[in-house]
Parts: C-alpha cells; structure tokens; sequence
C-alpha cells in the first residue's frame, strides 16, 4: 500500500497459495465435491434415469427442499467477499498481500435469524503492508463499499485498522467511520474509480 | 528467326507466350541449332540504345538471364567467358551509360547462371565478378537499388564463395574480398538480404582462414544487428527465429569472436536496466550458446568472467524468465568445461572453475544461511546435472557442509529449503545416470567412428564407463548422511499441521522417491521402511489432502518401479485395514464406508495411473508384466468382494468394492489408451489376449448362474446369485458390474482379435448367444428365445437381463453378426417387457429393458425389423393407439415411457420413423391422466444419456435437433396458442397448455441455440411463461437457463420483453421467510445470473431506469439462506453498483 507514483512498499511480503488455503483449512472429507471423481462420486452419482419423468411422484417434479439446510452468513463468507479485492498499488489481492486475514473479521449475528429487523455487526480490522502507508484510508473504504454492496442491509459494517499496526490508525479509522465523509468521498468520480478498479476481482 | 523470336519477347507481357519463347531458344541452343552470340547479337539493339526506355532493356536482359538458366548444357568457355566480361563491364560501367544502369538485377543474374556453368566457366573469372560487384557498391551505391536486386547480388557472391574459393583469394589474403562483402552490407537492414549475407559471414568465418583484422571487420559488421529486431511479412522472408539463428551462428563460427562476443554480452547485461526482456533472453540463450559451442580454451578464459554477470541474475533475480536463462548458462559452463577427462586434478583449470563456483554456492549456503538457499540449490542443479564429473564434484564440495548446516537448522521452513536441495541433487543424480546409460547405450550399437569431442572410440566407450563408476560412487560417499541423518530423520521428525509443517513432510516425500529411484543405493530393509512409512500417511484417518496426495503419489511412482514391494508391503498393508464386515448401524456403516473409500480411492490412485517400468519378470495374471500392479490389485479387491458377499447385509459394502474396481478400470484404462496412441506401432503383449477381460468374466462367473423356478418345473434361465437388500442396494451393484462389462467391451484395448464376446462359440452355432448366457457355463440351447421373456420376471432374470443390455452396448456397429441374436425380437421382446406390469422388477432392470431397447433401434436398425409382417415401429403404434380404450393407466404410463426412449433412439440415428414417433408423442401431451409425463418425456429425447451415447458407439446425428424443434417444438407453440384463444374453452386447456410448455422446454434445454435462434420471437413469450410453471423444477430451471443463454445472444429480444424478463426473475429470486420462492436454489442462482447479464447486454438507459427496482430485490437475494444464491446476488450487485450514467 503506498501511493501511486512512489510505491511505499515496492517489495510488499506475497502470502503462497498454500498460506491462503490454510486460512480456510480444507480438510479431507470436507470439500468433496471439489475433488475429481473417486469411488464415492461413482457411488453417489444420480442414477442413468434420473431424467425419466415415469420414475418420479406424479404432477410433482420438484428437488428434495434444498432449502432445509440453512446457511447463515459467517466470518469466511465475509472475508471470501473482501479477500479477492486487488490493492490499488500493487496487482494483487487484499488476500494474498495479508492485508485482510479471517481472524480479523468478526461478526455478530442477532439470536433469531429469521427476524428480518434483526440487525447483524460485523467489524474488519485490516493490516498495512507498511506503517507508513498513504493508501490505508482508500483500502478500507473499498472494504466497505464491498460489504454494504454485498451484505443485506441488515448488516452493519465497521472497517479498522488492526492496531499497532499503521503509524495514523487514528485518524484513519475516524475516517472510515464518519458515514457522512464515506459518503462525500464516493461522490468523487476519480475516487469511486480506483474502488471499482480495486473491485473488478470480486466479479469474476 | 531470333530477331523475330526477341521482337516478340519485347512485345509481350503474356507468362506463356515468354515461356514459349525461353523454351524455343534454349532448346536450339542445346541442340546447337542456334549459338549465344546469335542470341546476343539480336538483344544487342535493345541492349546498347541510350534511347532505349531502362525497363526495355532490363526486359532484353531478362530474355537471356531466363535463357541461361533454362540452359541443359553449358556454354563454350569463350562465350563464358566473353558474356562474363561483357556483364561485368556492364556492373562497372566506367563510362557511365545510361544504358548500363538497367538491369542490374538481370545481369547479376545472368552472371551467376554463367558462374554455375562449372566446370566451363574460367575460374579466374570469380575473380572479375567479385570485383565488379564490389566496385558497383562503391561506384554507383548499392543503396539506391531495389531490395530484390541487392539479394541478387549477394547470391551472386555467395555462389562464387561457394564454387570458387581459390580465385578469390588474392595474393594469399581474403582481406580485399572481406573488405567487398563487408561494404556490401554496411546499410543492409532487409531481411531477405540479410537472410544471406549472415550465412555468407557464417561460411567465411568457418571455412576460410581470415585474417585477425578480416574477422574484425567481418565482427563489426554483423555485431551492429544483434539482438536481431529485423522481421520479415511475409512467407518468402526470413521470419524473425531464422534471423535469429543465422546471427547466432555467426557468433560462434570462429573462436575469435569470444573475446568480442563475451564482453559485448556481459556489457549488455550489466546495463539490464534499460534492456527489454526479449533481449535479455536473447542476451542469456546467446551466452549459452557461445559457451557450449567455443572451444575449450576460449571458454576457460571467458567461463569466471561470464559466472561473475550471471550469478546475481539468479541470487538477487525476480524474472523466473531470466533466472532459467541465467542457469542455462551456468548449466552450458559445466557441460563444456566437462569435455576435459582428467577430472581428479583439482589443478586442471576447467575443474577449478567450477571448484570457484561451487565454493560460491558453498559461501552463500553457509554465510546467508536462508537468504539465497533455494536459488543456491538451482544452481548447484544446474551445475550438476551437466555431467557426471560435474554431479561429482558438486556433492562432494556441498553435501558435507549441508549436512553439517542441516544439524543446526530448527525451522521448519529453512529444514524444508535445505531438503529441497538434497532433493535437486538426488534428482541431478538420476538424470545424469539417465544420459549416461542412453549414451552408453548409442555407443555399443554405433559403429566405432570418431566423433567431435577428439576421442577414439574405445578411449570415449572407457570414459563413459568410467563416468558410470565414478558416478555410482559417489553418493555412496555420503550415504549414511544423506539416508539416516537426512531423510529418515526428517520422516520420524514430528510436524504440526501447519503449512510450514506439511511443506516439509510433502518435501521429504518427494526426496524418498528419488532415493528409492537410484539404483543400489538402498538395502531392501530400507525401501521397505519408506513404503511403510508412505503406507502409514495414507492409512491415518483425516490426513491433510496434500500430504496424502503426496505419499500416493510417491507410493504410485515407487510401485511401478518395484512392483513386488507393492504387493508384499501395500497392498497388503491396505487390505488389511479393510474391515471384514460393516455395522448394520445406519450412522456407524457410513463412517466405516466413507473409510473404506478414502483408503481405496488412495490405493486406486497408486495401483491403476500407471504401468510399471520395471518388470517382475512374471505377471500376475496372463497379461502383460507392466500391468503387475494393477492386476494385484484388482485380484485382491475381487476376492475382497467375494468374501464380503457370502455375508448377509453387506451388499453396500460390496459396492464400495465394486466401484473401487470400476473406478480402477476407468483409470487403467485411460492410461493403457494413452500408452497406445504415443506408441502407435507397439504391438500388445499378447494379441489375442484382452489386458484386463479377466475381471468382468471372472465376476459374471461368481455371479450369474443358472436358475430354475420355485417348483424346479419352470424353464430355467440365467438369473443373477445376489444376496438381498434394498432394490436400490441391490440396482447399484448390477450397474457397476454392467458398467464393467460395457467399458472393457468397448475399451480401445477390444480388438477383432481379442473381443471375448461370443468368440470362444463361433464355431458351435447352436450354443446360445452369450448375451444371454452371460458366459454362465452349461446354459441352455433355448436360452435365445427363453432368456428375453420377461414378461413375469422373475427379478433376478431382469437383472440378468441388465447385463445382456450392458454387453450389447459395448458392442461396436460394426459387429453386430458378434451379437448373435436376432435385433428385431429382442427390441420387441423389451418393449412388452418394459410395458409389462406383472413382472416383479426393479427400476433399473425396467429402465435397461428400455435402454436395450434403444442400443438395439439405434445401433442395429431393429425399427424397421419385421415381426409377424409387422415392423417395430408399427407394433410401436398400436400400442400407443390401444391406449385410448386402455383401462389400466400404469400401462398406458409404460407404453408412453417406452415410446419416449423408442423416439429418442430413433430420433438420435434418424430413422425414417422419427416423425412418426414424435407426433405420437406430441399427441400425447392432451392426454388427460398420462400427459403431464408425457409432456416431461420429451427431455429424455435429446437429454444425454449414459447408455445411448457416443462412447457406446450410438448414431447420436446433429440433424435430430432441427427435427425436434420442425416435428415438435412448433407444434406446441401452435397448441398452446390453440389453447390459449380458440380453445381457451376447453375443460383440459389450462393443463394442456401446461403440458406444452414442459414438452417445449424439455426440447430446447438440450438444443442448441443457434437451431432455434430463427424462431425466438415465438419461442420467446413461451420461454418466460414457463418461468411461472408451478411443481417443475426442471421446467423453471430449463427456462431460465435459456434465458440466459439468450441474453448475449439476442438482446433486441430480451429488451422487448425487459420488464416481464425482470419480473420474472425477480419473482425467483425474492425468497424471504414470510414469502418463500416458488424456485430452488438452482433456479435462484440462475435467474440472479440473468439479472447481472441484463447491464451488460441491454441498453443502459433501459437498465438506469429499472437500477433501482432490481437493486432492492438483489438486496433481499443477499440475505437468501442458500450461499450459493448470495454469491450470485454478490456478484449481480457489482454489475449494477457499477452501472451508472
């Protein structure tokens, strides 16, 4: 992170594909469906007539309710949300330069979650490359454009600078927290175009 | 004759008629009939004229070039040489005609016919050429000529370098023909001329014996190109690499451009900064080229000098790029200071090159501890797989000092680092034992000629020898370290499951198969502690993925290398943790599969992704010895399989087993395919012999067997001996054993030679076809017309019968008489059995009646049979027609399920019939109580099928769809508008209309767009209606899947409709608890698809307007319960965040 011209870091530490994997801790067994096709998919495979409409109830050609199984935003859905944001200084993502890490994504989560009124807090606390980096205010602002465009507006998002961890985290922070600053900065044609470049990644 | 001849050439332009005229000439020359100096005398008119327009004459000139060369005989020395004078005054012109400065291209050519006309042309008058070329440069500027014209000149030369090398020598020094040649190419930047004149520097530097200064003057001038950026643009032009080359060969064409060519390269990587990267590569191939190809004595002056610019390339580089071409280079100083035998001499200057390079390495490794360890480790790769000597000297320098930093060493990470170098050495070690033995190997069979490097052939037979023994040697030196200390401490180390931990595990696995990999270096006892250890990740439950995939991926190349060890210490070890039985428990019987097939999936990846490259020297069946592991393995698993199934309760379980036999098949299989297509030539162990029929023939034997009725007075028939379950316990094991017999059948292994079906009874006609018998010995001779009827079961003859289906679609088309029964009555037989509802079968064995069916319509013609004067496909009608007075609705169900897979197999092979089916079908739909099915039936008719496919050797046309959518898909857009107005008063209409948007979307979720696109206007609104089609998932899934399909597609379309598209969707995607979606979540996902295509294909001022609305339900999307929906809604809410004015 560092501004444009002058890179404040021009050498920033690049986590390995293996060090992002170990934030999500795939085990064996849990991830089955990515593998490639082993004994349990031949086993598992839908029979040769799952087509055949005479097989199935009648007047009814619905799913098994896959509905049943609910599953309620968490950390790592937060986190998959922001990882892949690129940092606007160098071509690679929040993610791999350790800028946002899944232990540093909270969330709290209201007792019912079928009430829609409910409200949801969730905090980030980010990670400068270097202390010194000029960039800081305008990652955290992409983190929280991302999450109020990605997370249902039950959700309220808190964005931070771990601490100890950027010689301003003060007035950053104060900063990403003033809604009414947040608000004039995405006025800013220039700016809001640095954030949709920064978010490009999170389409594909 | 000739005056006319040339006035006529002078007047035409026409190709055919100058060829004539070529032709007419030089034939009367050859014959004698006619002399040059007639020929010249008529061109002398046009020649000599100063009136003369300059393309006239050039037009003259050309007359006698095409003359000469057409020539079949040479001139008379005298006329050669007259011409010659007269064309080379011509070049000079020290007069300064007009007339002279045309055709300087024609008279080079003209010249150099003549200079081809050896042994008649005076050699002497090279010479003449030579200097009238040189003195046309000087004279009258080379430049101002066209390129054609200057590559004519420089053939011309190069012709006379080629024939006449001794005239052109004057006074014993080649510097005034240098000098020529180099003026000649002082401007030269034209690739085609280019294209010469480097070869002609190659040629002059290699083959004449120039002067210091000749070779200076000749290094300037080809040195201004380098790196080379001239390309040509077309085909006829040197392309960029050719260019490349020729340069690059001049570099190395004589050994004194090394004292140019080393520092203009240093120089050029010294000032990297403003270099591109295509130069910097060409700058490193260079350097590599220019060291492996100088001689030795060049290369051991420049050799510490071009190690001092490349070095820091790969300790301080960044470019993965420029790193490999830096220890190419490094690689290229070993590889020739290796030509130098005496390698014990640690006084020899080649050797002590590379001693100062690997003392660097030894300094880095030791003094910056983990600072530059893994680029260390490159280069001492680099350095060592360049030879035998240089593998030697690179262990021994190293290891000791590694050894001794490894004991200090306490990180994970740096352990990992460090192993990863005795991993590139012990890699080194294998490749230059490989080069040695396939050099040793060249040279018992070539005959003893010498060769390049200056040694006779026994002295080299002796070298090489001697490499191989010095090579053995030594890592025997270190062999304690490196086993004990090294990689058997690192594999008893404990790890955590941290990254750090696993890379080092995964790191000494890679080192233990390049241990095991080098011959006679580890005691039995040994590799056996390493297969144990591999074993014992594999059988630890939960084990991190990558080091599982690590140790089978090892114990898989470990296996194929020692294929005994693999049957004595894994295969055992892994057979043995399987359990003898599983629980009845529901909970507790999952828990013991799903461990069962973690550990076979783990054995099946080691035993069937290979064959072996070492040999038993026996085999485990009576195939071939390469399929060792493999057939160990399979034989353990079916005798696992028999034990499993003499026990009540445990057919799921012998599924387990099944499919890991299956699964190993596929594998094998694919390998044993791919072996056969790069060795196309190679014939097969034994021809008549199947690689692995031996394991569907061995479990039809343990499975089918003939059977007799309850009262022993039946008929018997071929039924299947399975233990009881569940229907669908039971379905699955029948489909994986027919899957077995379907994939070894049509396997690219089945030849005509080795086909095992019906081939043993080919000469006993009577015997019953095995189709039916299933290869059950002693069946009976009625078993062709007894073994079809199923009529009344019984079930395990049903499934019997499931396999005679799987038999017949693994049969190509071509063998049809391999079937041996008759088409039309068994394709009849399965439609009453399939429509028959007193026979007591399971689903799947009622649905292969079906698909046998379809294998026998589609593959062998059986529509239009005739049974009793009737055809298939009559019969077919009648039935359907007995419909309307049918009483019993499950078996006009039956008769429509049969018609949809009939039509399908029809329809796929475009019978004549297809038509007819399809408009039963389509009638079908207004059926009152049948027709909802039927109207769902139509998806089986293009939808893929696992049985009616390609790879089963099924007609699966291209045309099929556009007769779909002409028989069908138009038909329903003009019933459900039928339905929609003038009969909108019909009791059935609302489900009729219904009924057509299900039979509609069934059709076009398998079509492709492009044979509907003509269409979408009427397809369209139906399209979107079906969106709302209540109770069918596929049909909503269907639709929407189309839409989106249709988006990018046809977006004038999607805009006319933008609001219902919108709606519609959004009517999908708004899933909240108090008003849930008529959609599943993959319904959801789709229509969140549509919405995010809808900005980037529709106009954005239509989009603007509608931002708003769409957002507000994306942001109820974001809250769905299925993470699968969010992250559409996600990634749609990015598309219209960013849609803005």
């Amino acid at each position: 992170m560092g501004s444009a011209k002058e890179l404040d870091n021009a050498n920033p530490t690049i986590l390995s594909a293996s060090e992002l994997q170990s934030q999500r801790q795939r085990r064996k067994g849990r991830d089955a469906s990515a593998k490639e096709e082993g004994i349990r998919e031949i086993l598992m495979a839908k029979p040769s007539y799952a087509l055949d409409p005479f097989y199935l109830s009648e007047y009814s050609d619905t799913d098994s309710d896959d509905d049943s199984t609910l599953e309620p935003i968490d950390e790592q859905e937060i986190y998959d949300l922001i990882a892949p944001i690129s940092d606007p200084e160098h071509p690679l993502s929040l993610e791999s330069l350790g800028v946002v890490k899944l232990q540093d994504v909270h969330l709290i989560s209201p007792p019912d979650l079928a009430n829609p009124a409910a409200l949801s807090r969730v905090l980030v606390e980010l990670t400068p490359t270097v202390t010194h980096c000029s960039l800081a205010t305008v990652i955290g602002l992409g983190v929280r454009v991302r999450l109020e465009q990605a997370l249902p507006p039950s959700y309220r998002v808190e964005v931070k600078i771990k601490k100890d961890t950027h010689s301003q985290s003060e007035e950053v922070n104060k900063q990403l927290a003033d809604k009414e600053r947040v608000a004039a900065a995405l006025e800013n044609a220039n700016l809001m175009g640095i954030l949709r470049k920064m978010m490009e990644p999170c389409q594909d | 004759m000739e005056d006319k001849n040339i006035a006529d050439w002078m007047n035409t332009s026409d190709p055919s008629q100058q060829k004539a005229i070529v032709d007419d000439i030089a034939g009367r020359l050859d014959l004698a009939a006619l002399k040059i100096s007639q020929v010249f005398l008529g061109l002398q008119p046009y020649l000599t004229n100063e009136d003369q327009p300059l393309p006239q004459i050039a037009q003259a000139l050309r007359l006698l070039a095409d003359v000469l060369n057409q020539l079949q005989a040479p001139l008379d020395r005298i006329d050669i040489h007259q011409l010659t004078t007269y064309f080379c005054q011509r070049l000079v012109n020290e007069d300064r005609l007009g007339s002279f400065r045309a055709g300087i291209k024609e008279c080079a050519e003209i010249l150099s016919a003549l200079a081809k006309m050896k042994p008649k042309f005076p050699s002497t008058d090279a010479r003449l050429i030579a200097q009238a070329i040189f003195s046309f440069n000087i004279e009258r500027n080379l430049r101002d000529q066209k390129a054609a014209t200057r590559r004519t000149l420089l053939e011309l030369l190069d012709t006379l370098i080629q024939l006449y090398k001794p005239s052109l020598i004057i006074n014993g020094s080649s510097k005034a023909f240098v000098e020529g040649v180099v003026l000649m190419g002082e401007f030269e930047k034209d690739p085609t001329c280019l294209g010469i004149l480097l070869p002609m520097y190659e040629k002059l530097s290699k083959e004449w014996e120039l002067s210091e200064d000749a070779l200076l003057l000749i290094w300037d001038s080809f040195v201004r190109y380098y790196p080379i950026t001239i390309s040509g643009q077309n085909a006829s032009v040197p392309t960029p690499d050719d260019l490349r080359r020729f340069l690059l060969n001049c570099f190395i064409s004589n050994d004194t451009y090394a004292k140019n060519a080393f520092p203009r390269l240093i120089e050029l990587l010294d000032t990297s900064q403003d270099l591109s990267a295509n130069v910097k590569n060409e700058v490193f191939r260079t350097m590599e080229t220019c060291i492996t190809s100088y001689s030795l004595p060049a290369v051991l002056e420049w050799a510490p000098k071009v190690w001092d610019s490349v070095k820091f390339e790969v300790w301080n580089g960044e470019n993965d790029e420029f790193i490999r071409g830096a220890l190419n280079v490094i690689h290229g100083i070993t590889r020739a200071l290796s030509s130098q035998a005496d390698w014990n001499d640690t006084e020899n200057p080649s050797v002590k090159i590379v001693l100062s390079i690997l003392n660097e390495c030894k300094e880095r490794l030791i003094d910056s501890r983990q600072r530059h360890v893994v680029e260390t480790g490159k280069i001492l790769y680099a350095v060592a797989t360049a030879s035998p000597y240089g593998f030697s000297w690179a262990t021994r320098m190293l290891l000791p000092s590694m050894f001794t930093h490894w004991q200090g060493l306490v990180s994970k990470s740096d352990k990992t680092a460090i192993l990863g170098i005795f991993n590139r050495i012990l890699e080194a070690r294998l490749l230059v034992e490989q080069e040695l033995e396939a050099k040793l190997r060249d040279e018992a069979s070539s005959q003893a000629t010498p060769r390049g490097d200056g040694l006779s052939p026994p002295t080299r037979a002796d070298y090489l020898s001697q490499s191989k023994d010095r090579l053995a040697s030594t890592l025997n030196e270190t062999r304690r370290n490196l086993v004990d200390d090294i990689y058997f401490s690192a594999m008893t180390e404990k790890i955590s499951d941290s990254p750090d931990g696993t890379q080092f595990r995964v790191t000494t696995i890679q080192g233990l198969v390049f241990l095991m990999s080098i011959q006679d270096l580890l005691s039995d006892f040994e590799k056996g502690a390493i297969i144990e250890s591999l074993n014992e990740i594999l059988l630890q439950p939960n084990q991190i993925d990558s080091l599982s995939e690590a140790a089978a991926s090892a114990l898989q190349k470990i296996s194929t290398g020692d294929p005994v060890k693999f049957q004595q210490i894994t295969l055992v070890n892994f057979m043995s943790k399987l359990p003898k039985s599983i629980s009845a428990d529901k909970r507790q019987r999952k828990s013991e599969l799903d461990s069962v097939i973690d550990l076979l999936d783990s054995l099946t990846k080691i035993a069937c992704t290979a064959t072996c490259n070492a040999e038993t020297g026996q085999s485990a069946t009576e195939t071939d010895p390469k399929h060792y592991v493999f057939d160990v393995y399979q034989k353990a698993l079916l005798s696992k399989l028999f034990d499993i199934i003499k026990q009540d309760g445990q057919l799921p379980y012998a599924n387990v087993i099944l499919g890991a036999i299956y699964r190993g098949l596929v594998s094998f299989d694919g390998v044993l395919d791919k072996e056969l297509k790069s060795t196309h030539s190679a014939k097969p162990f034994v021809s008549s012999l199947h690689p692995y029929a031996w394991i569907p023939l061995t479990l039809l034997q343990q499975f089918v067997k003939i059977k007799h009725g309850p009262t022993n007075s039946e008929t018997p028939y071929v039924g299947l001996d399975l233990p009881l379950d569940k229907d669908e316990v039971v379905d699955r094991f029948v489909s994986l054993l027919g899957d077995i017999i379907t994939l070894a059948l049509r396997s690219n292994q089945t030849t005509a030679e080795n086909n095992f079906l019906n081939s043993r009874d080919v000469q006993s006609p009577n015997v019953s076809s095995q189709i039916w018998s299933l290869f059950v010995e002693n069946a009976p001779e009625n078993l062709n017309s007894t073994q079809q009827d199923l009529i009344y079961g019984p079930g395990d003859k049903c499934l019997a019968s499931a396999l005679s289906m799987s038999l017949v679609a693994g049969v190509r088309r071509e063998d049809k008489s391999r079937l041996k029964i008759d088409v039309g009555n068994a394709a009849l037989a399965m439609i009453k059995n399939a429509t028959s509802t007193q026979n007591e079968c399971s689903l799947y064995a009622r649905v292969s009646m079906l698909y046998f069916l379809q294998l026998l319509v589609n593959k062998f013609g059986a529509a239009e049979e005739k049974i009793g004067g009737r055809s298939l496909v009559e019969i077919m009608v009648d039935l359907i027609h007995s419909c309307n007075s049918n009483p019993n609705e499950l078996e006009v169900e039956r008769y429509y399920q049969t018609l949809s897979y009939f039509t399908a197999a029809a329809l796929a092979c475009r019978d004549k019939s297809d038509q007819t089916l399809i408009s039963l079908m389509v009638q079908g739909i207004k059926d009152p109580k049948a027709g909802r099915k039927v109207a769902r039936s139509f998806r089986i008719l293009l939808g893929p099928s696992k049985v009616m496919c390609k790879e089963n050797f099924c007609l699966l046309r291209p045309i099929r769809q556009g007769r779909l959518f002409q028989f069908a898909v138009e038909e329903f857009i003009k019933l459900w508008r039928a339905y929609s107005f003038e009969l909108q008063g019909d009791p059935n209409a609302k489900d009729i209309k219904t009924n057509c948007l299900i039979a509609l979307t069934g059709c076009l979720a398998y079509m492709d767009t492009k044979v509907y696109l003509s269409h979408v206007n009427e397809v369209f609104p139906l399209i979107l209606e079906g969106t709302n089609v209540q109770n069918d998932d596929f049909t909503k899934l269907a639709c929407i899947t189309i839409i989106r399909t249709l988006v990018p597609v046809c977006p004038g379309v999607i805009e006319s409709h933008l609001d219902s598209v919108i709606n519609r969707m959004t009517d999908r995607t708004h899933n909240t608890y108090y008003s849930p979606s008529d959609a599943n979540v993959a319904s959801r996902a789709a229509a969140l698809e549509v919405l995010a295509l809808l900005p980037r294909h529709i106009d954005k001022v239509a989009m603007l307007k509608r931002k708003n609305k769409v957002i507000s339900e994306l942001d109820t999307a974001l809250a769905d319960v299925s993470m699968e929906v969010r992250t559409q809604a996600q990634k749609c809410k990015m598309w219209y965040f960013n849609l803005v004015e």
